[in-house]
């Protein structure tokens, strides 16, 4: 039983410490894989449950960071099956469509938000791998948080590279 | 970021890295997380609670009543309950954890928890059966046994029959109704993980 106690105080500080290094990756993970900011703050709390379970698996065959994403990406893929309503089902017309609301050009004012929302309507494998490589993670580590080979990596994410330029560009009025 | 900028990667990575989770989300999924902790630490105390009560029960019952047919039949209860702890955790091998930390693996833990779902209902059904047939020629030997003595026997045949058509009849549908559910999310799960393998050989091309 102590052993156990201390080792739940070890796990303890060990997720305090994650939480320092990637808590704030890990909320722009959840960004990405939601739609609401409700639905963001849920998944963002799922992850940080996953994480805190999943600590004493980790044995150091990969970087933490590589660990850390990959619990977060399973748990994201989890909830988001659990809830396809956040899934759109077309890659990008929600982004690129010329008659926003008044609700989105408040939230389009927002360069952060414009941004997530981009990645978030993007196609579920293009949206995994450019989550990723926005936070500066390499193909290799890319390829490992997503247990796909780097080819693959590399693939997706010039596709989805190029379908996140046409997001992000602005909409062209027909007199321009 | 005009229609003339070329599209900056780097530029996009410092504006994605650059949101900050906000603090009042962060203490809220603390608390989330520190619920979680609690629920665990429950459970460590609930599990000791039940096996420490258990145990002194046992103990008591023996010092107060020690004769043979006690010590048999505390015998026969802990046997029972080794046998059902130890059904529960062989049953559960493998299943605790996945392999590795990839979405194939939490879909093969997923498939392999269904397939041991529908295994445990398809057994449960077997059970069941063997059950009602003993229980069927229970009642008809007490039927018997009760028309050799002059009793009347269909109030006796009635009750029994009713009793025991309800109970296997509410149990029966309800294994059936998990094995059919496992058998169902297996399906799913076969399909998805094999859509999986089909995309990662796409594009590994």
């Amino acid at each position: 039983m102590t052993d156990s106690v201390r080792g739940y105080e070890a796990r303890s500080d060990r997720f305090e410490r994650t939480l320092g290094c990637h808590g704030d990756a890990l909320w722009r993970l959840a960004g990405a894989y939601t739609g609401e900011p409700q639905d963001r703050e849920d998944l963002y709390q799922e992850i940080l449950v996953a994480v805190w379970q999943a600590l004493p698996r980790f044995r150091g065959d990969s970087s933490e960071r590589t660990f850390v994403f990959r619990v977060a990406h399973n748990r994201a893929i989890t909830v988001q099956k659990r809830s396809r309503r956040n899934t759109p089902k077309e890659p990008l017309p929600d982004v690129v469509d010329g008659s926003p609301t008044p609700a989105d050009d408040a939230m389009a004012r927002d360069e952060h938000d414009r941004l997530r929302r981009a990645v978030h309507a993007l196609l579920p494998p293009a949206r995994e791998v450019v989550s990723l490589a926005l936070e500066g993670l390499s193909n290799q580590e890319i390829a490992e948080v997503l247990g796909i080979s780097v080819g693959n990596v590399a693939v997706r994410l010039h596709r989805a590279r190029q379908s996140l330029r046409r997001a992000l560009e602005p909409v062209r009025r027909p007199d321009e | 970021m005009s229609e003339k900028e070329p599209f900056d990667w780097t530029e996009l990575q410092q504006q994605w890295q650059s949101e900050e989770v906000p603090a009042e989300v962060k203490a809220e999924a603390r608390r989330h997380v520190e619920r979680d902790r609690r629920r665990l630490l429950l459970e460590w105390v609930f599990t000791g609670i039940v096996v420490s009560s258990v145990g002194a029960w046992s103990v008591r019952v023996l010092i107060n009543d020690p004769d043979p047919g006690t010590i048999v039949g505390m015998l026969v209860f802990w046997t029972f309950a080794g046998i059902l702890i130890g059904a529960g955790i062989l049953n559960q091998r493998g299943l605790w954890a996945p392999a590795e930390e990839s979405t194939r693996s939490y879909l093969r833990l997923s498939l392999e928890r269904a397939l041991r779902r529908e295994a445990l209902s398809r057994f449960g059904l077997w059970l069941m059966a063997f059950w009602f047939v003993a229980a069927a020629g229970m009642l008809t030997w007490s039927a018997v046994e009760a028309h050799r003595s002059g009793r009347d026997v269909l109030p006796m045949l009635l009750e029994g029959a009713a009793t025991l058509g309800l109970t296997f009849g509410v149990l029966g549908i309800f294994t059936e109704w998990s094995r059919h559910r496992a058998r169902r999310r297996a399906a799913e799960l076969r399909h998805t993980l094999r859509g999986l393998e089909q995309e990662g050989a796409d594009g590994d091309r």
